[in-house]
């Protein structure tokens, strides 16, 4: 049961060890040391990152923003850029855990994990955002979307490690709406999230983007409600389709904090409350 | 002194972090334990093999039950708790065997190298099940043949409750549903037994009772009471959670040391403390009222039955407080309850703040709500119409003399919360909403002070109190510390009942071999009889300081400012310092078979409501404001007192929106505090005012009563009757979750 620690100075450093047998990276330990002390994990060599200087570096580039996957939630909550160019980003952050939480869990982390309730999941859908995986061979790019690929389960490949997320800008005329379902008002694991980016003029729906969290095996994006609804005027038959649509998208499962059907309903509703905001201004 | 809000005496140490809770001591030598439990509902044990676990080569010892030196019990009530599960293991996560090992990583280790086979036997995990003639039998021994499962039966008969629904204008039935909660202390359970000179062991630990501990040890070692000493550590809370349990802790980690001969220390953690440990019971009450068109209460039947789990622990008295309480704060003529509490093969429930009580208030303030509303009656006006007011007769037939103040509470929250016209706002909110709606809530309680006529014997209380040699005085009682500020209270009414300033006082630590049994921490018990047992006991001091300062040529009003020099003559000529305090409940009675008596000797009063928003589109509720106003006579100290409201408040909206433990076949299914939810600062209204009316008790100390159970009591309801009127539906089962209320929606 000989365990390992390395505070990894280099990615360099990084990318020899993490080939080694049993090797996992640790960032702010937030999901792995309560897993390792439930015993679901047990990693034999654990690379720290938290505090190599390429991943904790928030990048204006362009029309895009590179967030490196170090950096920790309160962080970016405290990061100019931030909290002009991607409100949305802040409202699900101050939604995530708490400040303790916060001051050590990073959006790799968060991320990584693959939680089908990972908070940040749903902004970085509705971004678009790419992550930049990094490995021996080099770099690749990949839409977050193509990331998840079931609960704790990813597309990073042995020996490879999340550097950054690439987030282009969005439309400033996309205004933001989260909300997350949990048993209490804070430092809760959602039950059911919905995030939007919503573009209306009147009743005429520009553009929506719609992502939910904790309904399916991974973090999704409702497509299907958003081709029906991009362009349209709202109505009350737009609003049913979207309300029946919603529900169809998604694929919850029963646990502890709620059932399936809840879960679909909530979500159903909630895109359908959303429309109706539209006509109700 | 009384009244003032003063630094609590142990306020610097835990912001610092230099109180010494249990875990954060350590004796030489001492070994850590580990608990080898059971992993089935119900079995007979067919094989227990510790080999590899003696193997081990950081563990001392194991032990078994067939070693248990005194009586394989954990003495609470009844004697049908084994310390170690003997033939039979009755629920998931009992004691089995015990190991103690060096260090505690590898104590924890050791305990999976144990090889338990069994002979599973057919279980029943709810008590609807459990009352069935042909469950399997859980409780030891089968209390009936026809009921093996059923721990307790207790009723109340007053008057005929056929006339009662014959006078009645209008009659409403419920059927209500509450399920566990969990205390979620933030110091999980511990002790470290210690062994002493002669045989004796000493006890070390967090708990509420320690003279139920000290029973407790004695017994399972076979060793006379004068050789248990236990020793409360800093206890960081325990609302009734820290009543029953310290006492198997506390056996478990005894006989470890016993056999080792060394120190033992056994602390659970987060999980083992939240599957192992008791909770507040499920409950289903069917409850049939009925009431005059003017709203005049006539007649109540209820039938309530409590899930105890495996053994019976604090059941019986928790199902009597349940009984006592299921009236509520009002005069009914004509009254008719029926109390059960059932053996099932789950973790065993015990006390939890209320005690029993909570359960039944949920009902009966339901039920008040709904004959408001089919009477067409405000809701605070019901209350007050049918409000206890001295001279009043309990469901009981309890005549009250003095102290009753439940109706000032429901005037004064209701002028606080400023009620109709916030019924106004609330409707006009609503009217305005699409996708939100309000409701406020009412809930009025009334609470026994003290553990009441079922056990008159426990209420009595000590205290020792000396005069040290420089003018301040030293006191030791048998009531505990756990958070509560019951140090700071009593050190104020001992300041205010000698003259001495407050920080010339000091409190010990409690430790049994200091006072006489005081009965346990308990029923919102300890300022009260505690205080009567310092009141009595500086009553004989200044007595004898007066003897001495006549003596000296002190006149009586330079007598506080001269204690140092009276000391000092006490001192020098050999004077005893020294005194004792006893205080005695007032007499109570009660009558198993009619259920009526003097039940308690006084009782303590609350109304709150609350207001809160539900959003329909999701079925989150919140809680948006809150009004407390509480009647448990003098306040010693208001502002210790409204944090224990705020507590309570908070509690009591964890167990009516979100606490929740599911259970399946008997395994709990929430393990720490990812899943099992209590309340955070942002679940608690932004504006909660508390207040009091002091309805002054001849016989408490300055004129108290009881507090600390109350806020919890009251303020469930308030919040669940709050979002059934948003919801316009009715709500019958805890927790209203976000799930469950949007099921509720129309
Ligand atoms: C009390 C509490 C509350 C929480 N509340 C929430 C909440 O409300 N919402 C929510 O979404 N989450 C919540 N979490 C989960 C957790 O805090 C977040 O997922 C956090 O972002 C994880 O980040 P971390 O840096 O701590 O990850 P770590 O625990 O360090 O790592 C998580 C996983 O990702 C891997 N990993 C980390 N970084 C990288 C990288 N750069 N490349 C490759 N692999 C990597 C690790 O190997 C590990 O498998 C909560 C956790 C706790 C303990």
């Amino acid at each position: 049961m000989g365990q390992q620690y390395l505070k990894v100075n280099s990615i360099e450093e990084l990318l020899v060890n993490l080939d080694k047998p049993g090797a996992m990276v640790l960032c702010g330990g937030t999901d792995l040391v309560v897993k390792m002390r439930s015993g679901l994990l047990s990693p034999e060599l654990l690379l720290d990152i938290s505090d190599l200087p390429e991943l904790r570096e928030i990048r204006n580039i362009g029309s895009k923003i590179e967030i490196g996957a170090a950096v920790t939630q309160s962080e970016l909550l405290a990061s100019e850029i931030v909290r002009e160019r991607l409100p949305l980003l802040i409202t699900v952050l101050s939604q995530l855990g708490c400040v303790q939480i916060r001051n050590r869990g990073t959006l790799g982390g968060n991320l990584v994990n693959a939680s089908p309730a990972a908070d940040s999941a749903v902004p970085l859908l509705l971004f678009d955002a790419e992550v930049i995986l990094t490995g021996s061979q080099g770099e690749r790019r990949l839409a977050v979307k193509d990331f998840f690929r079931g609960p704790g389960k990813t597309a990073l490949s042995n020996g490879e490690f999340l550097r950054a997320v690439l987030i282009p800008l969005p439309n400033p005329k996309l205004s933001p709406f989260f909300h997350k379902i949990g048993r209490r008002k804070a430092l809760t694991i959602a039950i059911a999230s919905l995030g939007a980016l919503l573009h209306v003029e009147g009743d005429l729906i520009h553009e929506v983007r719609l992502a939910a969290g904790s309904v399916a095996p991974t973090p999704i994006r409702l497509r299907r409600v958003e081709e029906r609804a991009n362009g349209k005027r709202v109505t009350a038959s737009l609003i049913e389709e979207a309300r029946k649509l919603a529900r169809q998208s998604v694929s919850p499962i029963d646990d502890i904090r709620a059932s399936a059907d809840y879960r679909r309903t909530v979500i159903a509703d909630l895109v359908a409350h959303l429309f109706e905001g539209v006509l109700h201004v | 002194m009384i009244g003032a809000a003063v630094l609590r005496p142990d306020a610097i140490d835990k912001v610092r972090g230099e109180a010494r809770f249990v875990d954060d001591l350590a004796f030489p030598g001492m070994l850590h334990a580990a608990v080898i439990r059971g992993t089935v509902p119900h079995a007979k044990i067919c094989k227990l093999d510790l080999k590899s676990v003696s193997k081990h080569p950081r563990v001392i010892c194991t032990l078994t039950a067939n070693e248990i030196p005194g009586e394989n019990v954990v003495h609470v009530i009844y004697d049908d708790q084994p310390a170690l599960a003997d033939e039979i293991v009755r629920y998931i996560g009992e004691p089995i065997a015990l190991l103690a090992a060096e260090d505690r990583t590898s104590a924890n280790q050791a305990v999976k190298l144990a090889t338990i086979n069994y002979e599973e036997l057919p279980a029943v995990f709810d008590s609807l099940s459990a009352l069935s003639p042909d469950a399997p039998t859980v409780a030891v021994p089968a209390a009936t043949e026809k009921a093996p499962n059923l721990f307790n039966a207790m009723r109340i008969r007053k008057g005929d409750v056929a006339q009662g629904f014959a006078q009645a204008d209008v009659i409403v039935e419920g059927e209500y549903h509450t399920g566990y909660q969990e205390h979620a202390y933030l110091e999980t359970q511990g002790a470290i037994a210690v062994p002493e000179l002669n045989g004796a062991m000493a006890i070390y630990g967090t708990m509420q009772c320690p003279f139920y501990v000290q029973a407790a040890v004695a017994k399972v070692l076979g060793l006379p009471l004068s050789k248990v000493r236990v020793i409360q550590t800093a206890t960081g809370g325990a609302f009734g959670g820290k009543e029953d349990v310290p006492s198997l802790v506390a056996c478990l980690a005894a006989l470890l040391a016993w056999k080792a001969r060394r120190s033992v220390k056994l602390v659970f953690d987060r999980e083992e403390d939240i599957l192992t440990t008791s909770k507040r019971h499920p409950s289903i009450v069917r409850y049939k009222s009925g009431a005059k068109a003017d709203g005049t209460l006539t007649a109540i039947e209820v039938d309530f039955v409590y899930n105890a789990g495996a053994y019976q622990t604090l059941s019986p008295a928790v199902l009597w407080r349940g009984l006592m309480h299921a009236a509520g704060p009002y005069r009914i003529p004509h009254v008719k309850i029926d109390g059960r509490s059932v053996a099932t093969n789950t973790v065993p429930c015990g006390a939890f703040r209320g005690f029993g009580s909570p359960q039944v208030i949920f009902a009966h303030e339901s039920q008040m709500d709904r004959l408001a509303e089919r009477l067409g009656i405000d809701r605070l006006e019901i209350r007050r119409r049918n409000a206890l007011q001295i001279g009043d007769e309990t469901a009981t037939k309890q005549r009250l003399s003095e102290s009753v103040g439940v109706l000032q509470t429901i005037e004064k929250a209701g002028r606080l919360a400023h009620w109709e016209e916030r019924l106004r706002k609330v409707e006009a909110f609503n009217a305005a909403s699409r996708d939100r709606r309000r409701g406020l809530g009412i809930s009025s309680v009334m609470y026994g002070v003290g553990l009441g006529g079922k056990a008159p014997f426990l209420d009595k209380a000590g205290a020792y109190m000396k005069l040290e040699a420089d003018g301040s005085i030293g006191i030791a009682v048998g009531t505990v510390e756990m958070g509560q500020g019951l140090t700071t209270a009593l050190t104020q009414i001992a300041s205010e009942a000698l003259s001495v300033p407050f920080d010339r006082i000091h409190l010990a630590p409690v430790d049994s071999s200091r006072v006489p049994d005081s009965g346990p921490t308990v029923a919102s018990r300890g300022t009260m009889m505690s205080g009567l047992a310092i009141l009595d006991a500086a009553a004989k001091l200044k007595e004898r300081i007066r003897t001495v300062a006549k003596d000296l040529h002190i006149p009586k009003n330079e007598i506080p400012s001269r204690l140092k020099e009276i000391a000092q003559a006490f001192f020098m000529r050999n004077l005893d310092p020294a005194v004792e305090g006893w205080a005695q409940g007032a007499p109570v009675d009660w009558d198993e078979e009619t259920g009526l008596g003097n039940a308690y000797f006084v009782y303590a009063y609350a109304t709150h409501i609350a207001q809160v928003e539900v959003d329909l589109t999701t079925g989150e509720a919140s809680v948006e404001d809150f009004v407390a106003v509480h009647d448990s006579g003098r306040i010693v100290n208001h502002q210790l007192a409204s944090g224990q409201v705020e507590g309570g408040i908070a509690q009591g909206l964890g167990f009516a929106l979100m606490e929740d433990i599911p259970q399946e076949d008997g395994r709990l299914m929430t393990t720490g505090f990812t899943t099992y939810r209590i309340p955070t600062i942002r679940d608690i209204a932004a504006d909660t005012k508390v207040a009091f009316v002091e309805a002054l008790y001849s016989a408490g100390p300055f004129g108290a009563k009881g507090l600390g159970e109350v806020p919890l009591m009251a303020s469930h309801t308030a919040v669940s009757r709050a979002v059934a009127h948003a919801l316009g539906a009715a709500v019958n089962t805890y927790p209203l979750s976000p799930e469950r209320v949007k099921g509720s929606v129309a």
